[in-house]
């Protein structure tokens, strides 16, 4: 009996195993991922899959896909979820259809409209989410508002064509939103033969050194995804999907967790507790705090050192928080006083404070509830980022007399006091009770002197004397 | 006459190494593989039979990168003339206009909301036209820019051809079978430019609509894209707003110089504040000053502590009318745009 009972339970989770060890590709993957494969495919047989429950038991990364309107990158993303579900990595009712994503439904993400698609699936080894966009602007958008930075991107070009003089666009698109890793994949070979399709990677491999990017290196996969998707010729179909997908994997490197970065936290609010002393709250957006740890706090021109003598979660003690977590932390040895709303609270020395950066902004439109002005050099911004605000000039727009609503650009901004900031962060612009704008920082720049401080908040006969007086210093210097 | 060194293509690259004396110690990593295509058209030469297929596929490449025509029509053109270089390069030049014209018939009806605004201006004329494509990656393109310079000239040689008018100015305004009717370059029409392009790209592209103005004796015009294009841009203004601005100099400022700067600027306040008229200081000013969409009590764009009315007061300068184009406007007849005629197409104002 007991063996029978055995066997029932057994034999179907070891066949499954084997079938796992047998036609799985990567030997090292399996022994890393065995038991994580193992469990969806357990829990799936129970039938009570109405909600699905998202597991966090692959690594996630973004990626995207760039190319020409009609080389396929909407036949390839659809393909991309068809072949994974056939493999089972992906549930059949993340299948999406041409259609589905053709018409790149309009996102809102803080109230700006974005023509942008975002589709999900997992390999064998990683989790993706995979935007879709049809415009240059949108990208921007998109990398802008930060709904999903992206990690990397997959190049669609297609066999019958070759590249496309807006090819080069593409490319210089991808360096702006800061993807550094570069997948190509040749579509329609179906339509072409061996020769056009050598020819074209010969092609693309020296636009991209022209480009500025490792063309030798970059992966290249051939294949088509109509036959994927139809499920005809699998060796240029099916298989080539699977080829890019590993190679995907393989290239595009995994972005760190928040988890494992030094800790991190804006402070929302500062009491005074008597008989304990001071303490912050705030979300910790990275990172691992423990009770002991040291810390720094830093904004509005000041920074000073501390400890974190105890953490609380829901008026419970803890002994560790982690990214995400929503705390308060007791701080020995600083007065209510000292601290306000806006600093930062981070591992000493990871988060240094600056009032001049460069950003890439984008300024909403009227009906995206943004201003009908545009910016003009030296107009005034107030700055809106963690929990802190602060005004602001934007003195430069490269390249351009004015940003119009609608309009990205990249802007120089000065700060009128230093904050705690870093590349990468994103903030709101706002005028008047009005949300004009929105950006990320792309590029920090060396801290304002005393004098060109004093430049913002001059009038602008006396700001261009200024401007010309630190001029004049400068060649004196040089 | 045969040649055949036996064995790889490198047999050949140094055979050629040798006929044209590049010494050996020259790198050959990046132009090797533009050797070898010679190498193996040589071969074409003097060893047809044995590297025949290397040859046809060095020779696709080479048409395609001469070209620039898609790898589908080179090698159209070479199965049709035989494998034959200069035939096939010949075939292409003759039928791009044909494969022009059924790409974009192909593509025409798709939706062409990006573009630039293009601006010619030579002494007394102007013309300014809007021309569409469908993603702004194409709009970003140098290829793309350069038709849309070619074509604001087009209309800029139209505009003289127009009467000297009497009034302060004489405008024109185009649709789009007026413009495609234009000559441009090479005594092409501009339609014909446009069909090549779009086989080039494989975008849907549209001559939009043009405005060609021509000023008397007294007055100026001026004109400013925004974004305005980088400084390396020669020839017609390039961007996705364009504005044009008639104005009268009467000489009270010093420097001729200045009035031509404020002008200019003039031209920025009216692509930023977007006004709806000039106005003069009869007008009452509006109660919400966020709101004014007369240009004389707006607030100047680039000095915001002033008000338009002072600054062309100060530079001495008369503006007569204005003219502003947005790339992907909508505008107010454009249901019936295509059959109506060009009069509706422009946002006036004066």
């Amino acid at each position: 009996m007991s063996w029978i009972t055995a066997k029932i339970l057994v034999f179907p989770v070891a066949q499954r195993a084997t079938k796992h060890l047998l036609f799985s590709r990567e030997v090292h993957s399996i022994c890393i991922n065995k038991l994580k494969i193992f469990v969806p495919l357990v829990n799936s047989t129970r039938g009570y899959a109405e909600k699905q429950v998202y597991s966090r038991d692959k690594p996630h990364c973004n990626i995207g896909t760039i190319g020409h309107v009609d080389h396929g990158k909407t036949t390839l993303t659809a393909a991309i979820t068809k072949v994974l579900a056939d493999k089972k990595l992906v549930s059949k009712s993340n299948v999406k259809k041409y259609a589905d994503i053709d018409n790149a439904p309009e996102e809102k993400a803080r109230g700006i409209t974005i023509n942008v698609a975002h589709v999900e699936y997992a390999t064998v080894n990683r989790h993706y989410s995979h935007t879709d966009c049809p415009g240059h602007a949108d990208y921007i958008k998109n990398m802008i508002t930060g709904t999903s930075q992206m990690d990397g991107a997959i190049l669609v070009v297609a066999a019958t064509d070759g590249a496309m003089p807006q090819t080069r666009e593409h490319l210089l698109l991808a360096k702006q939103i800061g993807v550094m890793n570069i997948v190509v994949f040749i579509n329609k070979v179906d339509a072409a033969d061996e020769e056009m399709t050598e020819l074209v990677e010969m092609e693309m491999r020296e636009l991209l050194n022209e480009m500025g990017w490792k063309g030798d290196e970059i992966p290249f996969v051939k294949g088509s995804a109509l036959c994927a998707l139809e499920g005809k010729q699998p060796e240029i179909g099916a298989e080539a999907i699977m080829k890019l997908m590993d190679e995907v994997d393989a290239y595009i490197p995994q972005p760190v967790r928040d988890l494992d970065k030094p800790f991190y936290l804006p402070v929302e609010h500062c009491y005074s507790i008597p008989g304990r002393g001071t303490v912050v709250t705030g979300r910790l957006e990275r990172g691992v705090i423990k009770k002991g740890m040291e810390c720094e706090f830093i904004g509005y021109g000041r920074s000073f050192k501390s400890t974190i003598t105890g953490i609380e979660m829901f008026h419970k003690i803890l002994d560790e928080a982690q990214a995400g977590d929503q705390l308060g932390a007791l701080i020995k040895g600083l007065k209510r006083d000292e601290m306000s709303r806006g600093l930062i609270m981070a591992k000493p020395g990871t988060v240094k404070m600056h009032d001049h950066f460069e950003a890439q902004v984008y300024l909403l439109t009227k009906e995206e509830g943004g201003k009908t002005r545009p910016y003009t050099p030296w107009g005034q911004a107030h700055v809106f980022s963690k929990t802190w605000d602060v005004a602001s000039k934007i003195v430069e727009i490269t390249g351009k007399e004015m940003l119009m609503p609608g309009e990205d650009g990249k802007c120089i901004f000065r700060l009128l006091k230093p904050m705690g900031l870093e590349q990468g962060q994103r903030f709101t612009l706002r005028d008047g009770g009005v949300t004009s704008g929105t950006g990320v920082i792309t590029k920090i720049l060396r801290d304002q002197t005393d004098l060109e401080r004093s430049a913002l908040t001059e009038s602008k006969k006396r700001r261009e004397k200024i401007i010309r007086q630190i001029a004049e210093q400068g060649s004196a210097a040089a | 006459m045969t040649f055949s060194i036996p064995g790889s293509k490198n047999g050949w690259i140094f055979f050629l190494r040798t006929r044209v004396l590049i010494p050996p110690t020259v790198s050959l990593s990046k132009s090797s593989k533009m050797l070898y295509s010679r190498a193996s058209l040589l071969t074409r030469f003097f060893n047809v039979s044995s590297n025949h297929l290397n040859a046809n596929k060095s020779l696709l490449g080479k048409l395609r990168k001469k070209t620039g025509y898609s790898f589908t029509n080179c090698k159209k053109a070479l199965e049709l003339n035989e494998h034959d270089f200069d035939k096939a390069e010949k075939w292409l030049q003759e039928q791009a206009k044909a494969l022009g014209w059924a790409k974009a018939s192909k593509l025409a009806g798709r939706k062409t909301s990006q573009g630039l605004i293009s601006i010619a201006i030579e002494g007394k004329h102007a013309a300014m036209v809007e021309f569409n494509c469908e993603t702004d990656f194409v709009a970003r393109n140098k290829q793309f820019q350069g038709m849309a310079q070619a074509i604001s000239v087009a209309c800029l040689n139209y505009t003289k051809t127009q009467a000297q008018t009497t009034e302060p100015c004489a405008k024109v305004y185009l649709d789009t079978p007026q413009l495609q009717a234009l000559a441009g370059p090479d005594n092409k029409s501009l339609a014909d430019h446009v069909a090549l392009l779009i086989s080039s790209v494989g975008e849907n592209l549209l001559l939009r609509r043009a405005a060609c103005v021509t000023v008397n004796e007294e007055h100026e015009v001026a004109g400013f894209t925004h974004p305005s294009p980088g400084l390396d841009q020669t020839g017609p203004i390039t961007g996705k707003f364009g504005s044009l601005l008639i104005y009268k100099d009467l000489k009270t400022a010093d420097k001729q110089q200045d009035v031509q700067n404020i002008a200019k600027q003039l031209c920025q306040h009216v692509i930023g504040m977007n006004p709806k008229s000039i106005g003069s200081e009869e007008d009452s000013p509006s109660e919400d000053p966020e709101e004014e969409a007369v240009m004389f009590h707006q607030e100047f764009l680039l000095d915001p502590s002033q008000y338009v009315g002072e600054v062309i007061t100060a530079a001495g300068i008369q503006p007569v009318e204005f003219l502003r184009y947005e790339c992907g406007e909508t505008l107010g007849e454009e249901s019936n745009e295509e059959q109506q005629p060009s009069e509706t197409q422009a946002a006036t104002a004066g």
